[in-house]
């Protein structure tokens, strides 16, 4: 224990006597070190979220095309869908019986948020509870995901309006003014980073559903239009921006709800079964796929493997010259102290000791390395967690 | 070897294998022959000779650093020939104090750390605070008071010598063998050194062997070795008191 103290306190010195010569050698170490360890650990982090997100969602229907595409935008909000499905999929599901059927309508945000148009299912499913508030119940209503409802402090009564899609598109969707009804506890997935309503509310966004003054022959483009004819309305009738409960009675639909869009359509087989038997037939729909998240997540982690695989080869061979250089700095620094070993040994010191003095020196050095490479790792995943939630 | 013997040797060889590989190295290895030689306890002895002609190595087989080929080498009553590099080195913490010619301070170490050094580098040795004040008060006893903390590098060379002494004389050891610490000297301060040394063996009753090569200092001392360069095929003796 002594012999141990000793050769701390010796090696210490020797360290405190080249402060630079020390502090590039644990640099040194510490890159050697740091970056092999986090390319694994980014890796198996990004590894771990895609997997236990897309774990959690058994089969994914949408319309037939890029499945990257459609896995994205219904898992992590990302992106848009090029082609929507009918409300009408949805409900086929449903009535065949396969299990739950959630749609999934990802399409607009607000305040930067995606705006998940769903049911109330999804939440059930996800297994997302509120922190405050109540779930949306009537148009117009959100539910803020807590990393929105945290950054915007976003409580129940609150108000937000829908970010505009197209500014120059004077025909297109009008910002809606969206009211916070609750906030959901965090779950460390992406919907803490959305907000949530009922899909009617994000077919408001549309236009599939709108409310609006009643149009007159004043405001109308066909004034003379007989009885038993529709009135077309000009841009001066006022569409509502708020959905309150004034006008609530007033927002309608043209036209079949089943053919209102969705993204996708999560669907929770109620048993294995009935997941084979709709991968089944679904296979030769020439307009839906059911894709497996899992499997297109897995697809996308092969790259991600390669990726990392590639990566850890770079940074082996980046770690190996650093422990090559180390090598050669130690045993430079050996020769230039051969005197002050040879001392030792005449000194009665035993060659055990003189090597434990050595060895003493390189375990700090080491230890003071992995301490930086811990600390760093510590700080770039807590980020990457900040980054990737 | 009598009980009043500090040292004691009989027909002592030693060679010494030349490096590997060097120009000549069959025949070039250095060699040692002693045919008898004895130290009373307490005296001052000076060894003294020519450059090369293995002053230093007699001092390292005392001090069992090196081990002796052959014959026989008694040093406060332990035979040194034949021992094993553990016994030497504990023979060499128990009872020798050396001061190297470079006087071999660490240079990242302060002064008091360089003096306890034996303490660090032997677990044979226990450091405690009774050690620590002790080497505070042999600094001071060699006008190093205030000193203590200056790494070596910050002394002068008188200094340094004398933190070198203190380190030989922190064990407590009963010899002290001292290898040209006058070297580099004017005359003046050669005789200061020694006089310095024999005051100090004095006080603590040590056994003193030192090496010089000043012919003048010679008549201080109770007794002097006169080694010889020796060849290397053994032909003539190694020394002679």
């Amino acid at each position: 224990m002594s012999t141990l103290r000793h050769a701390l306190f010796l090696a210490v010195q020797v360290l405190k006597a080249s402060p630079g010569r020390s502090l590039v050698l644990v640099l040194g170490l510490t890159v050697a070190l740091f970056l092999p360890v986090l390319t694994w650990l980014v890796s198996e982090q990004v590894e771990q979220r895609l997997l236990s997100r897309s774990r959690s969602s058994p089969v994914l229907l949408g319309h037939k095309g890029n499945e990257f595409d459609l896995v994205m935008n219904a898992l992590y909000f990302r992106g848009q869908v090029r082609d929507p499905i009918p409300m009408a999929a949805r409900d086929e599901v449903a009535e065949r019986g396969y299990g739950r059927a959630v749609p999934l309508y990802v399409a607009y945000s607000a305040g930067g948020a995606p705006l998940v148009g769903t049911s109330l299912d999804y939440f059930e499913q996800r297994g997302l509870a509120l922190s405050q508030g109540r779930m949306p119940a009537i148009l117009g209503e959100v539910v803020a995901g807590a990393s929105v409802g945290r950054d915007f402090a976003l409580e129940p009564g609150d108000k937000l309006r829908s970010d505009t899609t197209n500014l120059y598109n004077l025909a297109g969707s009008y910002p809606l003014l969206l009211r916070v009804t609750g906030v959901l506890a965090a779950s460390g997935t992406a919907d803490d980073e959305a907000l949530f309503s009922d899909v009617k509310t994000t077919w408001v966004l549309d236009g599939n559903i709108h409310g609006h003054d009643e149009v007159t022959r004043d405001d109308a483009l066909n004034p003379e239009a007989g009885e038993g004819e529709n009135l077309e309305a000009t841009a001066a009738v006022f569409i509502v921006a708020e959905i309150d409960d004034a006008n609530l009675d007033s927002f309608h639909m043209h036209g079949d709800p089943g053919e209102a869009p969705l993204s996708s359509v999560l669907v929770f087989p109620r048993d294995q079964r009935a997941h084979d038997q709709l991968l089944g037939d679904y296979a030769l729909d020439e307009r839906y796929q059911a894709v497996i998240p899992e499997q297109v997540v897995g697809t996308i982690l092969g790259i991600v493997l390669r990726l990392r695989r590639g990566l850890e080869l770079y940074f082996g061979l980046v770690a190996a010259s650093t422990m090559a250089f180390f090598g050669l700095v130690l045993v430079l620094s050996l020769r230039l102290r051969r005197a002050e070993l040879s001392l030792m040994r005449r000194l009665g010191c035993s060659r055990l000791t003189v090597a434990a003095n050595v060895a003493a020196e390189v375990g700090m050095l080491v230890l003071a390395a992995v301490a930086l490479t811990t600390a760093l790792s510590w700080g770039c995943m807590s980020w990457l967690q900040v980054l990737l939630s | 070897m009598s009980a009043g013997q500090a040292i004691s040797l009989r027909e002592l060889h030693f060679r010494h294998a030349p490096p590997r590989g060097a120009p000549g190295a069959a025949t070039a290895g250095f060699q040692l022959r002693l045919s008898r030689w004895s130290v009373a306890r307490g005296a001052r002895v000076a060894l003294h000779g020519p450059s090369g002609c293995g002053k230093t190595t007699l001092l390292e087989l005392v001090a069992g650093i090196h081990p002796a080929s052959s014959g026989s080498l008694v040093v406060e009553g332990e035979e040194l020939v034949g021992l094993s590099d553990a016994r030497r080195r504990a023979h060499r913490i128990a009872r020798v104090g050396f001061v190297f010619q470079d006087y071999a301070l660490v240079e990242h170490l302060d002064l008091v750390q360089n003096v306890l050094l034996p303490y660090r580098l032997n677990p044979a040795l226990r450091l405690d605070e009774g050690v620590r004040e002790r080497a505070v008060r042999l600094l001071a006893s060699l006008d190093l008071a205030g000193k203590e903390r200056r790494l070596p590098g910050q002394l002068s060379q008188g200094e340094r010598r004398r933190a070198a002494i203190a380190r030989a004389l922190i064990t407590r050891a009963r010899l002290l063998l001292a290898d040209e610490p006058t070297a580099s000297l004017d005359p003046e301060r050669r005789g200061a050194v020694v006089e310095l040394l024999e005051d100090l063996c004095a006080e603590h009753g040590l056994t003193l062997l030192l090496v010089t090569h000043d012919p003048a200092l010679l008549p201080r001392f109770d007794e002097v070795l006169e080694v010889w360069r020796h060849s290397s095929d053994g032909s003539a003796p190694g020394g002679a008191p």
